[in-house]
């Protein structure tokens, strides 16, 4: 510890002597601060500057921002010497430690400073003082509505089931935990087996139906699919108790039953994303080890989208998993008996602070500007609650202890999995820019499985690799190979040729092979599961 | 400098105050921008959305997309 501390102060000692030399030291007797504050406060006091007065406001805010930016450069560089060891290096606290440094970092930047952004200081000039007036509106309008963080997009510019999440369907099954939607038939016939979209319920379920373009659902409706898709409930105190075992037996075993009964079939396609692609794996294992084989199973065949099965590299979320975080969420969610929505929401945007936070923090704040009308950021507001049980069982046996990755060690509805036990023909999509699911960790489907897996590898991250419409314009690409090897993943990459386009293109024609042939559309509900409230239902409009 | 390419840039350093050390040519793509991500997509789109009045569509703005194909679309008669 001494020394620890003998060293701290060593290199705190030397960062001041590099501040101390510099030439543009803020210890000068006339720092360009105090000129450009005169200047800001004599246009605030509504006193027209001169044009000569607002370049040398400008010229100074470039002069500070540079000086700024030497000194962050310094101290960061101070920290990160100082909290990083030879002896810590690839350790889990190290990257912990890099993690919170990164935070320090991006929270301290020159440009989250009025003083110190030039761009700020020239909207402010141009606006004269009115962006700085609107960002203070802006500031006290979201501290007004209890957001904990500045709004990432405009929520008035969107309404669930009015502009988005408008494809015509009806509610054919609602149980406490889920409402299952099926949608109309766009096309004369349509192939015989359904596909039922196992939804994430750390979000709600329309991030594959945001507006007619943007529209997985459909896209595959107007390709000639029937489709299903879950809408969880938003979880509250009295759902504490509701297990991922609840998820899987009255949520996807569920919706695969409603839907073959409604379609009258044996089997259907079912498909998952993020974590409803892992509930998902974990049905398919579920439902074949009963002595069950792939063959007799109710899902034929599946598509796992961004789905993590193994957890041994869960990329930078890692950073939160480790038991004194655990505690902390655990203690937490019992006095709620949920883990809410805002954390979560704050979680993931602090995996990426600069971009979800502080960028929007200049904008909104200092700049003044609206926040952008985007249905993505909308969704991915519009965030959910975890009931108790359901997570601490999700983060500790799969974040914490990988068990769905080992054989029989993890135990859902009574029944130990293996996800050797699938046999089915899977469809599996990661994305080469996803965070939250890292492609490599997406690929480990292939090892654990042993059925074919057609793997897909698409540009972009967790959401927009994902919401990824085939148009004219896009630059989308992606790499595909269905093939078993052992290779790597980047060894596996490094042998695919890039395609253009969008991967949904590849997986209708995947799914039309397998979904048997076109007939007359199934009726809308059954007489068991009868057509309830239009789409978008109930339960996704629940706060 | 074209017009257009310096409403570009002027977006660009609004997301990217500290972007200035960066030359932007027609051959400079958007990966090219440190930090670049989709939600500076979204915050690009907005800005020249109010810059040119113009719809523009959230797929123009990958990381492959060159300032020389935004300048070309925003171009284009609407």
């Amino acid at each position: 510890m001494a020394a620890y501390f003998a060293r701290l102060s060593e290199s705190w000692g030397h960062f001041w002597q590099q501040v101390a030399v510099s030439p543009s030291s803020p210890l000068a007797p006339e720092p360009d601060l105090i000129k450009s504050q005169q200047l800001v406060i004599k246009q605030l006091a509504d006193e027209q500057l001169t044009d000569e007065e607002k370049k040398r406001l400008v010229d100074l805010t470039n002069q500070n921002a540079k000086t700024a930016r030497n000194y962050h450069k310094l101290f960061i560089a101070w920290l990160h010497k100082t909290l990083v060891t030879d002896a810590s290096k690839n350790s889990a606290v190290h990257q912990q430690h890099l993690f919170w440094l990164a935070q320090i970092a991006n929270a301290l930047a020159p440009e989250n400073f009025f003083w110190t952004n030039p761009m700020v200081m020239r909207r402010f000039i141009q606006s004269k003082g009115a962006s700085l007036l609107n960002g203070y509106t802006q500031w006290f309008e979201d501290y007004r509505t209890g957001a904990d963080t500045v709004r990432m997009t405009d929520q008035e510019a969107f309404k669930v089931g009015h502009n988005i999440a408008t494809t015509p369907g009806r509610v054919v099954y609602r149980n406490a935990l889920m409402e299952l939607i099926q949608y109309e038939p766009s096309t004369a016939v349509t192939h015989r087996l359904p596909v039922v979209l196992i939804q994430p319920w750390i979000n709600k379920y329309y991030i594959f139906d945001l507006n007619e373009t943007k529209s997985l659902v459909r896209f595959l409706r107007d390709s000639g699919f029937t489709v299903f898709i879950t809408s969880w409930k938003n979880p509250d105190s009295g759902m504490h108790h509701i297990g991922f075992d609840d998820y899987l037996k009255m949520g996807a075993l569920q919706a695969v039953k409603v839907a073959q009964t409604i379609c009258n079939v044996a089997r259907v396609h079912a498909a998952g994303y993020c974590i409803g692609g892992t509930l998902l794996a974990g049905l398919l294992a579920w439902l074949n080890g009963n002595g069950g084989s792939g063959n007799t199973s109710p899902v034929a065949h599946a598509s796992l989208f961004s789905t993590m099965v193994d957890y041994s590299e869960p990329g930078e979320l890692g950073v939160y998993i480790n038991e004194a975080t655990l505690r902390y969420v655990e203690e937490m969610m019992h006095i709620d008996g949920y883990l809410d929505g805002r954390y979560i929401a704050l979680a993931f945007r602090l995996l990426r602070s600069n971009s979800l936070i502080w960028r929007n923090y200049v904008h909104a704040y200092l700049m003044g500007n609206k926040a952008p009308r985007s249905e993505v950021l909308y969704w991915n507001s519009d965030s959910t609650r975890l009931p108790e049980k359901m997570c601490r069982f999700y983060l500790r046996e799969f974040y914490f202890n990988n068990k769905l990755a080992q054989t029989d060690a993890l135990t859902l509805a009574g029944r130990p999995i293996a996800l050797n036990r699938i046999k089915q023909p899977l469809y599996a999509v990661g994305a080469l820019q996803d965070h939250i699911c890292p492609w490599p960790a997406t690929f480990k489907i292939r090892r654990h499985a042993k059925g074919p897996v057609r793997y897909v590898l698409t540009t972009e991250g967790h959401i927009t690799g994902f919401v990824n419409p085939p148009s004219e314009r896009s630059k989308m690409k992606y790499w595909v190979n269905g093939r078993r090897s052992k290779a790597t993943p980047q060894n596996w990459l490094t042998q695919q040729t890039a395609r253009k386009g969008s991967w949904w293109q590849d997986w209708r024609e995947w799914l039309s092979k397998k979904c048997g042939p076109k007939i007359a559309p199934p009726p809308m509900g059954h007489q068991r599961y009868p057509a309830q409230e239009p789409a978008p239902g109930v339960y996704v409009l629940e706060p | 400098m074209n017009g257009a390419v310096m409403t570009i840039k002027e977006g660009l350093q609004e997301i990217f105050p500290d972007l200035e050390d960066l030359e932007i040519t027609f051959d400079t793509t958007l990966a090219d921008v440190p930090d670049w991500d989709s939600m500076a997509a979204v915050n690009l789109q907005m800005y020249l959305q109010d810059a040119f009045q113009k719809e523009i569509p959230e797929e123009l703005l990958v990381g492959e997309t060159t300032i020389n194909e935004i300048v070309t679309f925003v171009g284009r008669p609407n």
